[in-house]
């Protein structure tokens, strides 16, 4: 039975002509294989990055098989060297976090050890009142706190503020609010019109105090997610300073940092008109338009779940860069980043949770060819 | 679904949530059966990234084809997927180990008692398949592979044209004298 016979055999089991008795054969000779030694290869750091690279290459062929962005796919295609990690979600797959954050082998790895910490960013956010007063929402009380034109400002329990409509006989003046989130907070809030938003750090959103005549219109600078209330009457829109968005009732995010390259809407549920200078464009659930500037809308399949992460309270990276990673923790943990050399060119694909300290995710991403040194609010970052 | 439950989640619920595209779902299932897929084709293979290979294929085919697949036992299916697809490489890329050196190799890492169980059933079954085939086509058969005569000599002795011990050998002929310049090399490598 030697390895031309085999060879026979194989051809003909694969192309579906093969007995049932050549059949058996073939298959007690592949599991008499199972006796053999497995691959030697198991300290916890080569095993996840081997999970991590063949992960980044389903994610990769998985992407191209089911049609990604022209941008994306070029952009992806000059990465030679992808180091993809699977990084757990939250406590989702704790397990492999827990063994990757705490485990002794990875801390043997790194060669520049966390020195400091940085706890990560909380509720907390400033409310400005159309008389320019301004209340802390950190520790603000619970109740009542305020009353503009006709809305209540109330504190709940779980630390959010809900702008509720008072029953009055004359129209309210529109009169404007401004809520905004610092570095390393975050805030939710809920409009007159019922409208939820979720305001990442770093975020300011203007809006009015109760919403009349034709269309609910705020105002947005960072990252937001709206649950816009149904009404078709009012159409809500989101000015951002690149695009404004114009919903009737549905899900979506909008990321309009300053520091970001693009400015994006993403949207989940519903539909929703993106205008940019002169040119709009309707999108789909699932969808996401990107303006560069003014004028230009590009349109990509979008990876919802990786938008509205930081909502659900993790970041989530499908093939990020390390500059786009060091920019979504620098606006959480409120830290400065500066970079050592070349900028790495590892991609990262995964999950970490936001209420980890900032070592837990340096450490994540420390599995990679990059290496981190925090120096009380300043990360550098290197490679190895 | 909320995040905190998909590890403990079954087998079939996370394959439920695959249908709905649920990538978290994928997710938890690769980081539950990436390394039991990669060792099954990595002790067949000895070759890293062989094995990954074919863990990165089998895995994409679940995801690309969670809609049609019918699943009852994943664990079984991702196995069968590695099976198919290692038999499917050792043929293409003519990494086979003959059964002596497979039994070589057993004897050395799991002692003489594992190997010549397998021994004696590979034999029976070797017998099952060469006692199916036609008288003549079996002499010639035992004469090539156990005998490891040429076609010239068994030709010759039986008194048969070359033409004729190729055809009844099979089909590829060709392919197996390619095969045999790869006698010596042992793709099983340290």
């Amino acid at each position: 039975m030697d390895h031309s016979f085999l060879r026979g055999l194989l051809k003909k089991y694969r192309e579906g002509n093969a007995s049932p008795d050549e059949i058996e054969l073939l298959h007690t000779y592949y599991d008499a294989f199972e006796l053999m030694e497995p691959d030697p290869t198991n300290s916890e750091e080569q095993l996840n990055e081997r999970k991590g690279r063949i992960k980044y290459a389903i994610d990769h062929a998985i992407a191209h098989q089911e049609q990604v962005l022209p941008v994306r796919r070029l952009r992806l295609r000059s990465w030679l060297i992808a180091a993809g990690l699977v990084l757990a979600a939250g406590s989702g797959i704790f397990w492999w976090m827990q063994n990757s954050t705490s485990g002794p082998k990875v801390a043997d790895v790194q060669s520049t050890p966390v020195s400091t910490d940085v706890t990560p960013g909380t509720n907390r956010a400033v409310l400005v009142l159309a008389d320019g007063s301004s209340l802390l929402l950190d520790d603000a009380q619970k109740g009542e706190l305020s009353r503009q034109a006709n809305a209540i400002i109330n504190k709940t329990a779980d630390g959010q503020i809900v702008y509720e409509n008072q029953a009055a006989n004359e129209p309210a003046p529109l009169v404007y609010n401004t809520i905004s989130t610092p570095r390393a907070g975050q805030y939710r809030l809920t409009l007159t019109d019922g409208t939820k938003v979720w305001l990442n750090a770093a975020t300011s959103l203007q809006f009015p105090a109760s919403f009349n005549g034709k269309e609910r219109r705020v105002k947005l600078t960072g990252e937001a997610y709206f649950e816009v209330a149904q009404n078709a009457a009012q159409p809500f829109i989101v000015e951002t300073p690149y695009q404004t968005v114009e919903v009737l009732g549905t899900h979506f995010n909008v990321n309009a940092y300053k520091d970001e390259a693009l400015s994006r809407t993403t949207l989940l549920e519903g539909k929703v008109k993106v205008q940019s200078g002169t040119s709009s464009q309707v999108i789909k659930p699932g969808q996401q338009a990107a303006c560069i500037q003014a004028g230009s809308i590009q349109i990509n399949e979008a990876d919802t779940e990786e938008a509205v992460a930081w909502k659900n309270g993790y970041f989530k990276f499908n093939k990020a860069d390390i500059k786009t990673i060091m920019r979504q923790l620098e606006r959480w943990y409120d830290v400065e980043v500066e970079y050592y050399g070349a900028v790495p060119t590892d991609l990262f694909v995964g999950k970490i949770n936001r209420s980890e300290n900032i070592s837990g995710v340096l450490r994540i991403l420390e599995l990679s060819k990059v290496q981190f040194k925090i120096e009380n609010r300043k990360i550098i970052v290197g490679s190895k | 679904m909320p995040l905190e439950n998909l590890t403990i989640l079954t087998d079939a619920e996370l394959l439920e949530a695959l249908k709905t595209d649920n990538s978290l779902a994928f997710d938890t299932l690769y980081e539950r059966y990436w390394l039991i897929a990669y060792q099954a084709a990595f002790k067949r293979l000895r070759d890293e990234s062989a094995a990954e290979d074919i863990t990165q294929d089998i895995f994409l085919q679940l995801w690309l084809r969670r809609q049609e697949l019918q699943i009852e036992y994943l664990k079984s299916y991702l196995l069968t997927s590695v099976r198919n697809n290692v038999l499917k490489r050792m043929e293409k890329e003519n990494r086979i180990l003959p059964v002596d050196k497979l039994l070589e190799e057993i004897t050395i890492q799991k002692g003489a008692a594992d190997a010549a169980l397998i021994e004696k059933e590979l034999k029976r079954l070797y017998e099952n398949v060469i006692s199916g085939l036609p008288k003549a086509q079996q002499q010639i058969f035992r004469m090539r592979y156990e005998q490891d005569l040429s076609t010239a000599e068994i030709a010759e002795q039986l008194q048969l044209s070359r033409k004729t011990v190729q055809n009844q050998l099979g089909k590829s002929v060709q392919q197996l004298k390619e095969s045999l310049l790869f006698w010596a090399i042992l793709f099983f490598m340290k």
